[in-house]
Formats: C-alpha cells, sequence, structure tokens
C-alpha cells in the first residue's frame, strides 16, 4: 500500500499520472483543484472519462483477463445512481491497483468485486491498449 | 472581563468540537472519493462553510496537519484566491498557497 497522497486521484493514477488530479465537470469553486483538457466532455459520465483514456490509446474490450502485450483500465461511472467515476489499473500479474479519492491510499487488490458497492457502483467499462 | 474571557472561551471551544464533529461525518461520507462535486456539496461540508470566517484558522490549521480539502471553503468563505494557473490540479501547491495567505493576514 503507498500512503496516503493528494499529489493525484483515481483518474489519474490510472492513467499513468502521479503529479496531477484529473476530473471532469467541477463545480466553478473548485476548478482549480483540477485539470480536465478543454477539448474533452466536461461531465461526470463514463463518456467522460473514457475520453481521456481513448487518447492515451487505450479501447473498448470484453473483460479484466489478463492478456499478454496489453494493459487494460477499469472504469466506473453512473450518473443515474449518482456514483461518480472512479478507474483502476491492471497489474502484469492480474492484480488491480487503485488509488482511493483525491488523498487517500493507494492499494492493489485481487479483482474489483471488493470495490463495487455503495461508493463506487460497478465496473461500466474495461479498455486495453498495447504495451509499449 | 475573567468572565467574559471564559465564555469567549467556551464558545470557540464549542465552535471546534462542532467542526470536528463535522469533519469526521464528511471524512466517513467521501472517504474515497475524488469528486470535488461530491466533496464540495456534502451536508457537513456546507455546513462548515456557514460557520464563516471563525472556521478559517481552523482550516488553516487542518491543512498543516495535512487534514481536509478545505481550499474551496477558504474561497467561498474570503472571497480571496491566492493560487495561479500554474497550480491547477495541483493540490500541494494550492495548499502551500493557502499556508501562506494564512500566514501573511496571521491565522497562522
Amino acid at each position: 500500500m503507498v500512503p496516503p497522497s493528494d499529489h493525484y486521484n483515481c483518474i489519474a493514477w490510472a492513467a499513468g499520472f502521479s503529479d496531477i488530479q484529473l476530473w471532469p465537470g467541477v463545480p466553478e469553486l473548485t476548478a482549480q483543484n483540477v485539470e480536465w483538457p478543454t477539448d474533452l466532455p466536461q461531465d461526470e459520465s463514463l463518456a467522460s472519462i473514457v475520453a481521456p483514456f481513448e487518447s492515451l490509446g487505450y479501447r473498448e474490450c470484453d473483460g479484466p483477463a489478463v492478456e499478454a502485450g496489453y494493459e487494460k483500465v477499469a472504469l466506473f461511472a453512473d450518473p443515474e445512481e449518482d456514483y461518480p467515476p472512479h478507474a483502476f489499473k491492471q497489474l502484469p500479474d492480474g492484480w488491480w491497483s487503485s488509488k482511493m479519492g483525491w488523498g487517500g491510499v493507494t492499494i492493489e487488490h485481487d479483482g474489483l468485486r471488493c470495490i463495487e458497492g455503495r461508493r463506487y457502483g460497478r465496473v461500466r467499462l474495461y479498455m486495453r491498449r498495447p504495451i509499449g | 472581563m475573567l468572565q467574559r474571557d471564559t465564555d469567549e472561551a467556551k464558545r470557540k471551544s464549542a465552535m471546534e468540537d462542532e467542526f470536528r464533529r463535522l469533519y469526521a461525518q464528511w471524512e466517513e461520507e467521501t472517504g474515497g472519493l475524488s469528486s470535488p462535486r461530491k466533496l464540495v456539496e456534502n451536508r457537513a461540508y456546507r455546513r462548515v462553510v456557514e460557520m464563516g470566517w471563525e472556521a478559517v484558522p481552523i482550516m488553516l490549521r487542518e491543512l498543516q496537519s495535512e487534514r481536509g480539502y478545505w481550499y474551496s471553503a477558504l474561497t467561498e468563505i474570503t472571497g480571496e484566491d491566492p493560487t495561479d494557473e500554474s497550480m491547477r490540479g495541483r493540490l500541494w501547491l494550492i495548499k502551500e498557497a493557502w499556508l501562506d495567505w494564512g500566514r501573511r493576514h496571521k491565522y497562522i
């Protein structure tokens, strides 16, 4: 487990950044607290968080199974149920790594069931990109 | 005079207790979330903002102790924003900017 940090959040971590908080569609008063490209969707929908991963070369894939030559992310978001976005990245051994919130710890876990529930809802989409 | 000082100390102590109760509630309800919307629209967070200027020194001391997402509350209460564009998305720089602001204004 990595100690608590406010240097990055879940989307940044899954996207490969550890020095910025990335988030779409924030209230004006919090706009300075996060970065988000202006040419991407500006709300907390699944489409919004898919966009930056597409720009990094990720494409939708079937599921969480480890595939040689690919790295994967799992995305959560369900505005209708008021679940804000959350993102995980898969490690080479099939475990998942996630940053808990804006200032929490970074953890590794076997599978995503343990994360699904009242905080995040359920996995909505898996994406993958070729390694390297 | 002494009685008035004692009453004022009790009032401030009660306010700090209320702040810590609301902070614990906010942590319980938003722990693990990154959404700024969820963090600052939370009822306990709003109650802290309603405390107004008297909560500002407490928030700054909490930031010194690495606790709390008080940047938006500080801006909302004070009308100030000591940050600049280079700090966007970098909370540790935003925190330092607010702590500098607090020192300049003798809140901490």
